[in-house]
């Protein structure tokens, strides 16, 4: 083998230095996504599930990669601790009450875990402080609501099926949905109905502004419902009546014992036959008499000694009348 | 069966790695041949195997296009490209182009000079034939293939940037960061570290058989042709290894 010379040397320190860089300047770009090499803030989440997370997912704020998982223990048979390497520039942001949860990155992505400020005041966050956790949306939880609900949508359905299955057998619904007139009618009567209640209505109001008027003392009406004095008045005037009908009913009573006590004069001339008979003879008579009397009389104003002042009296009549 | 040769050749392989170990690590050093080596195997595969990884980013992103394209996962080629380069096309194609490339030419100039007995000469003359000859050319592709997959792996995202600006445009930003964003170290670092394995196979297996080589120039051809199919089958075992022990790892 022949010595190598200087420019092969040279050659072959180029080459293995360019390998070398390749591999230190990956290693230090993966090292800087992880977080290794800047300061880091450590800050721990106690959970009752991490649903899958590893350590190396990555934690966000605000939908931003602000760190990593760094270590998952179990403390016992329902906590889990999660120890978080939180990229330093980022402490400012991240108050002590803010809230972590687990979640995925995506429907089918990476577990992560995510922060979530809290609208309340709090100082930034340490090295070494607890935060405060929620419980994420399960999958599984989430599932077994919806199958429950799935189940009822199939017997709604089912349900759904049968009525419409009625329906589509029912004849008496198609003509009744069919009919071009009743539908004319029933706008007819719609209408009619309409009047009828614009006239109720008309008449309600009527009647509001009648007891409106009532309430008010206004008209008869309202002055019998509303006046104090008339039912003083009244009740006055029934007492009145009240003694007027016992005054009658004892003048009554009077009466009928007079007329029922025999002999007597009242009853005499309500219940004696003679007596009715001779009174109308002597009405008769009396007829008689007077009948002559207005002869006699007449006669007497055709005599010559009564002629004029009879004669004085029409003329005086006739002027009166004629005035 | 346990007189196959099969089993005889693991075994003496495993001894033959051992002596590199042994002497290896014991001076004194050769730098020089190592040095010389390292160019030889190193420097001189880049083109091959730049060019080849350049071309597998690029078929490999426009191969892919199509069916994302139909799933909409359009977004996703930068990453699922990138992940295929770094964590498996890179070391897979530098490692079988080493193979090819480094594994028959060490098996071919071993044998020759096993076969020309110029090892023997060595031997008798006080060089150390096996610090001289098989320990440079071990420690020189176990060096290098590591490096070459880099590079590999830089020139293939490159080629896969552009594969994706062929049609539709990703800002260069984007891409870095949607391969980023999936890429962990326990993913770049079995990555260097398998090819560290491939590297040691390579040469392993191509000293071996060059230095054992028998039968004269016969033995040089066959010492050469074994020695890439051993060496390539062997790179693929080992992927399966590093698969299952970064598995095990929890790596990926």
């Amino acid at each position: 083998m022949a010595a190598p010379s200087a420019s092969t040397n040279i050659r072959l320190g180029l080459f293995v230095a360019l390998g070398l860089g390749c591999l230190i300047a990956a290693l230090f770009l993966i090292g800087q996504k992880q977080n290794l090499f800047g300061s880091s803030l450590n800050v721990r989440a106690d959970f009752r599930n991490v649903s899958g997370l590893l350590t190396g997912n990555n934690v966000r704020l605000s939908g931003i990669t602000i760190g990593t998982v760094k270590s998952i223990d179990i403390l016992n048979d329902s906590t889990v601790r999660v120890g978080m390497s939180l990229n330093r520039e980022v402490q400012p942001f991240i108050r002590k009450n803010a809230v972590a949860s687990v979640g995925t990155d995506g429907l089918v992505g990476n577990t992560i875990i995510n922060l979530a400020a809290v609208p309340a005041p709090a100082p930034p966050i340490e090295p070494g402080d607890m935060l405060r956790t929620t419980t994420p949306l399960a999958l599984d939880a989430m599932l077994g609501t919806f199958n429950v609900s799935n189940k009822n949508l199939v017997a709604i359905t089912g349900d759904l099926r049968q009525v419409t299955h009625k329906l589509n057998g029912s004849n008496a619904l198609w003509q009744l949905l069919n009919d071009q007139q009743l539908a004319a009618d029933l706008r007819l009567s719609l209408r009619h109905a309409a009047t009828a209640t614009a006239g109720l209505q008309a008449a309600a109001r009527d009647v509001q502004q009648l007891a409106h008027g009532l309430r008010q003392g206004q008209g008869p009406a309202g002055y019998l419902l509303t006046d104090k004095e008339f039912a003083g008045q009244m009740r006055h005037t029934t007492r009145q009546l009240a003694n007027a009908s016992d005054t009658l009913a004892a003048t009554l009573a009077s009466l009928k014992k007079q007329t029922e006590t025999p002999n007597g004069p009242l009853h005499t001339l309500l219940a004696d036959t003679a007596l009715s008979r001779q009174l109308r003879q002597t009405i008769g008579n009396a007829e008689r008499g007077t009948a002559g009397f207005s002869q006699s009389m007449e006669a007497l104003q055709h005599n010559f000694l009564l002629r004029d002042y009879f004669r004085k009296q029409a003329k005086k009549q006739a002027q009166a009348a004629g005035h | 069966m346990f007189n196959s040769p099969f089993l005889a050749e693991i075994g003496g392989m495993t001894r033959f790695a051992g002596r590199f170990f042994r002497e290896g690590f014991r001076p004194r050093y050769e730098w020089r041949e190592l040095l010389s080596q390292c160019y030889v195997l190193g420097y001189q595969s880049l083109t091959l195997v730049g060019v080849t990884g350049f071309i597998m980013g690029l078929v490999l992103t426009l191969r892919l296009r199509p069916t994302m394209v139909q799933f909409g996962a359009e977004s996703w080629i930068p990453t699922m490209v990138g992940l295929t380069i770094i964590r498996e096309m890179a070391p897979i194609i530098t490692a079988l182009m080493v193979a090819g490339k480094v594994g028959s030419s060490i098996g071919a100039e071993l044998s020759s000079l096993r076969v020309t007995e110029q090892i023997d000469a060595m031997e008798v003359s006080g060089t150390n034939p096996f610090k001289y000859l098989v320990v440079t050319r071990m420690l020189a592709t176990t060096l290098m293939v590591p490096i070459l997959n880099l590079l590999a792996t830089g020139l293939g995202l490159a080629a896969a940037y552009l594969g994706v600006n062929l049609k539709g445009g990703t800002s260069l930003a984007l891409f870095t960061h949607n391969i980023l964003a999936r890429l962990t170290f326990g993913d770049l670092l079995s990555a260097v570290v398998k090819t560290v394995f491939f590297g040691f196979a390579i040469g392993l297996i191509g000293c071996y058989k060059g230095y054992y080589a028998t039968n004269g120039t016969e033995g040089v051809g066959r010492a050469a042709n074994s020695a890439v199919v051993m060496a390539s089958m062997m790179v693929f075992i080992l992927d399966l290894l590093a698969v299952q022990v970064s598995n095990l790892l929890g790596l990926n």
